[in-house]
């Protein structure tokens, strides 16, 4: 069965390469640009992964991860965090507890695809 | 020189010294340093201030660099492999993204580098004296055609008698520059953005004024705050610098001028520009 990827991410060309890549390699994907969106996405969707930056607007990737993992219908779906923010103790810490796998910017096509396929394997 | 021709009595030594070595003069002795201790506490609280600042900026900097090095990988890296893969036509899509990531990736860097050399300690501005009429006139004409883009009227009503100022005309060309810009951005189709300008004792004043989108209340105190981008989506996925405005201030207070800016949501923007008379 095909698996369905969301990526939440409010840089659109990134979005755009990301989907593309994802596609190729056979998956479903769909985007959305912010945090407020994702969550109207997960009222009515259940995704097998959702890809997550952490800096946006209107609710930021941390924010939109907490309120995901208190969703009990989301359980067993992975979060991959992407991000070049640079974090604090605090954040770290946070983000270790609400993330499956961390990718920090710059990174390649390759290690994306590969950590994208780790997880959905994983959550078989 | 002593009464008694070149050496001094003990008497009159103790005269002479008594005033210097008076206890009471030990109080102003001591509110000096006191004044002294509290400057260099100010001081140290401004470097640190700063220092918090900068690294906030560096951190922002970081990000605001990743992001489109990104960008460019991912693209690059996706062409390579699909170059010549059939049925492969996204090509001259792709080239289009990497131009266009590349040139924000460099007005980044080049907003950055500006800022970072008008707020070093030794930069000065190069001023001369000239007229604001000419300088705004220049600048609408170059953005006419933006905002004919948008469908957006722009009146200017500076008189041509204002006072005469003194300033880096390339530098407050790119003031105009930027919050014109962010007017017409900021602006639905059929609005107008209104430039005027007025005088008082030792001042000159301009107002850019625009009836758009208008910023949040929220998000106003950080609007000259270097990378700071509205979360506003009406704006449109072409992201800018997030520097602009952060330059337009550092130039008006090299000028030793001011800017505040008055905003409501749905109502519309002003920027207020105050600048010393020559």
């Amino acid at each position: 069965m095909q698996k369905r990827i969301l990526i939440v991410d409010d840089e659109e060309p990134l979005a755009t390469i990301l989907t593309y890549a994802l596609r190729n390699e056979g998956y479903h994907v769909d985007w959305v640009n912010d945090g407020m969106k994702a969550l109207s996405y997960l009222g009515v969707n259940r995704p097998d992964l959702i890809i997550m930056d952490i800096m946006m607007p209107n609710l930021n990737g941390l924010e939109t991860m907490r309120i995901t993992r208190q969703n009990e219908l989301m359980e067993g779906v992975a979060i991959l965090a992407l991000s070049a923010k640079k974090l604090n103790e605090r954040e770290t810490h946070e983000l270790e507890n609400l993330c499956d796998a961390y990718i920090p910017k710059p990174f390649g096509v390759e290690t994306f695809l590969g950590t994208v396929s780790q997880l959905l394997h994983a959550t078989v | 020189m002593s009464r008694s021709g070149g050496m001094m009595t003990q008497r009159e030594r103790k005269e002479k010294a008594a005033p210097v070595l008076a206890v009471d003069t030990q109080a102003p002795v001591a509110a000096d340093l006191h004044a002294e201790v509290e400057r260099l506490r100010r001081e140290l609280d401004e470097l640190q201030r700063t220092d918090r600042f900068k690294d906030h900026c560096l951190s922002v900097a970081a990000h605001e660099l990743a992001t489109p090095l990104t960008v460019i990988q991912a693209y690059v890296e996706t062409l390579q492999a699909k170059w010549n893969a059939p049925g492969f036509d996204q090509v001259p899509e792709f080239l289009h993204v990497l131009q266009h990531e590349t040139a924000r990736l460099i007005r980044t860097v080049e907003r950055t580098l500006q800022i970072s050399r008008l707020t070093s300690a030794n930069q000065t501005v190069q001023r001369l004296p000239l007229q604001l009429l000419p300088l705004i006139s220049v600048v609408a004409d170059a953005l006419r055609p933006l905002f004919r883009q948008h469908d957006v009227r722009l009146d200017v009503r500076v008189p041509d008698t204002l006072p005469w100022i003194s300033a880096d005309r390339d530098l407050l060309e790119q003031v105009f520059i930027n919050l014109l810009d962010n007017a017409v951005k900021f602006s639905p189709s059929a609005c107008t953005v209104l430039v005027r300008a007025s005088t008082s004792t030792g001042w000159v004043h301009v107002e850019v004024l625009d009836r758009g989108y208008g910023i949040a209340a929220d998000e106003v105190q950080h609007i000259f705050d270097p990378y700071f981008r509205s979360r506003d989506d009406r704006v449109g996925h072409t992201r800018g610098t997030g520097l602009g405005l952060a330059l337009v201030k550092t130039v008006m207070e090299q000028h030793g001028g001011r800017i505040e800016v008055e905003s409501a949501l749905d109502r519309g923007t002003v920027f207020r520009l105050a600048l010393p008379q020559a």
